[in-house]
């Protein structure tokens, strides 16, 4: 039990701050991605405590998030989740003092938002997340190499439209 | 564009407030296990932990007790009480945890085999009414349905990439090739799992070693809802035409024709092994004599699907399609479900 704490303070540390942002980027409103973040880790916390095996912890992390996600959306009833993203930027903008510029944060989520809603989750996953295509082929069920081809074309339509 | 800039967006974050509430929460919760365990929404919806657990009643109860129920929720059957548990919680759990198309059909043929052991649990104990027997049979299709399209491309968010590879085309017409076997078995086994419990139940099987042979043994929600591998829309007709195939279709059927006599010989050799060991009725240990199986007629409707299967799979390749190879696929799997069902302890 003292392992199975430790690897699930591991992931907490590691990854509230990825899965959080992803609920925001999704909903647009702390308040609900805060309520999914939190959601996300107790179920996998109780999924771990019932003594199941995970594969890859951080893979299944982003699944039940996703999944936490689409169960949102689904009760909401006001639209599908493949239109979920973000709404209004500023909303999203943190409000405590930052080195950086906050313009530059605007044009990232600006071009974020531009992007079709499955390739901006793909972006933001794997560019600001920082996961590995193997970690995202699970998540997604595809193999490796289409997505990585696939990642590359979404970059190369990006650069191409700036 | 530089990707790296990317990285400026971790900026947005948790602030350290948001971070140690929402830690401090996940630790209540922990405690307590999963308020999703049970069933009940969480903040948004506007329903708290500590009220629901004073509606259940399960204020009081320790947080050991509440572990033990989680974990011992997977031997329940239907009517008991940690069986939602089991179905809408633990099962659910298992399938995000479970990565790959033909993985997770593995997984849904397992689960639907989990509902023939459940009911004839409780025809062992008596309590599987005609009542019952229909709840899981709607379950076991429910099931199925879900499972064929939560493996269908409809949730794909990626197209597949078209990368004029010929290893990679070869690559994903296998990968077709198995998870089109796979669904079939899903179907076979589903169908299988539903003619088991009819069987288990006592209920006349006679029209279903009556229907014709074009008729498949699901009920006509199951043939609508599972999900037609054969059906395809417009679009990717026209996309899949325009692709040179680096395989061929007659090498396509001809691993699907493979593949169609393994699971068929399979079938065969389950058929054997049961003929040989069941040369007599299963009876209820209660006095239901409307409810004893009938070995000799189960032994018949396998013997039926197993030969339909036989006689598809021993055509000439040129004369026969892919989709008739996958129904036989079907017919053996679900031979196989019922004779495993029914005969094997």
């Amino acid at each position: 039990m003292v392992d199975l704490e430790q690897k699930f303070n591991e992931l907490y540390e590691q990854n509230a701050d990825s899965v959080f942002r992803m609920c925001l980027f999704k909903t647009s409103d702390r308040e609900v991605a805060l309520d999914l973040s939190q959601d996300a880790f107790t179920k996998v916390w109780a999924y771990l405590v019932a003594g199941n095996e995970v594969e890859n912890l951080r893979a299944f992390l982003f699944t039940v998030t996703r999944n936490r996600i689409k169960d949102y959306y689904k009760k909401k009833k006001t639209f599908n989740f493949s239109r979920a993203g973000i709404e209004n930027i500023e909303d999203l903008l943190p409000s405590e003092n930052i080195t950086s510029d906050q313009a530059e944060l605007r044009e990232l989520l600006e071009l974020i938002k531009s992007l079709p809603e499955h390739h901006a989750e793909l972006i933001q996953l794997r560019y600001v997340e920082g996961l590995a295509i193997e970690e995202m082929a699970l998540i997604y069920d595809i193999r490796p190499n289409t997505l990585a081809v696939k990642i590359h074309r979404i970059l190369g339509s990006l650069r191409e439209n700036l | 564009m530089n990707k790296e800039k990317l990285k400026n967006l971790k900026l947005i974050q948790l602030s350290q407030e948001e971070k140690a509430i929402l830690w401090m929460n996940i630790q209540s919760q922990k405690d307590q296990v999963s308020s999703d365990l049970y069933g009940f929404d969480s903040n948004y919806e506007k329903v708290g932990f500590i009220t629901w657990l004073q509606r259940t009643g399960l204020a009081l109860v320790p947080v050991i007790a509440i572990v033990f129920l989680v974990t011992t929720a997977s031997a329940s059957l239907p009517g008991q009480q940690l069986y939602g548990v089991k179905t809408g919680v633990n099962e659910p759990l298992q399938r995000l945890a479970t990565f790959g198309s033909t993985n997770k059909i593995e997984l849904e043929k397992k689960l639907l085999n989990k509902r023939v052991s459940e009911a004839k649990q409780l025809r062992e104990m008596g309590l599987l009414s005609l009542e019952r027997a229909t709840g899981i049979k709607e379950q076991i299709n429910d099931q199925a349905i879900k499972a064929a399209n939560a493996t269908s491309d409809d949730e794909v968010l990626i197209e597949e990439v078209d990368d004029n590879s010929d290893n990679n085309n070869e690559a994903d017409s296998n990968k077709k090739i198995k998870k089109d076997l796979a669904l079939a078995e899903l179907r076979g086994t589903a169908s299988g799992s539903i003619d088991a419990v009819t069987i288990l139940a006592g209920e006349s099987i006679d029209e279903i070693i009556d229907a014709d042979e074009d008729d498949r043994q699901l009920s006509e929600k199951t043939k609508s809802g599972l999900l037609d591998p054969y059906v395809q829309d417009e679009e990717t007709v026209k996309e899949n035409n325009s692709k040179d195939p680096a395989v061929s279709p007659e090498v396509i059927k001809a691993k699907i024709q493979a593949e169609a006599k393994v699971t068929t010989t399979k079938a065969a050799i389950t058929q054997n092994r049961s003929d040989d060991k069941n040369n007599l009725q299963l009876e209820l240990e209660i006095a239901q004599p409307k409810s004893a199986v009938d070995a000799k007629k189960v032994s018949e409707l396998t013997k039926k699907k197993l030969d339909s299967a036989t006689k598809i799979v021993e055509k000439d390749i040129d004369t026969i399609q892919e989709s008739e190879l996958l129904d036989a696929v079907e017919e053996a799997s679900a031979a196989i479900t019922i004779t495993e069902s029914i005969f094997e302890r």
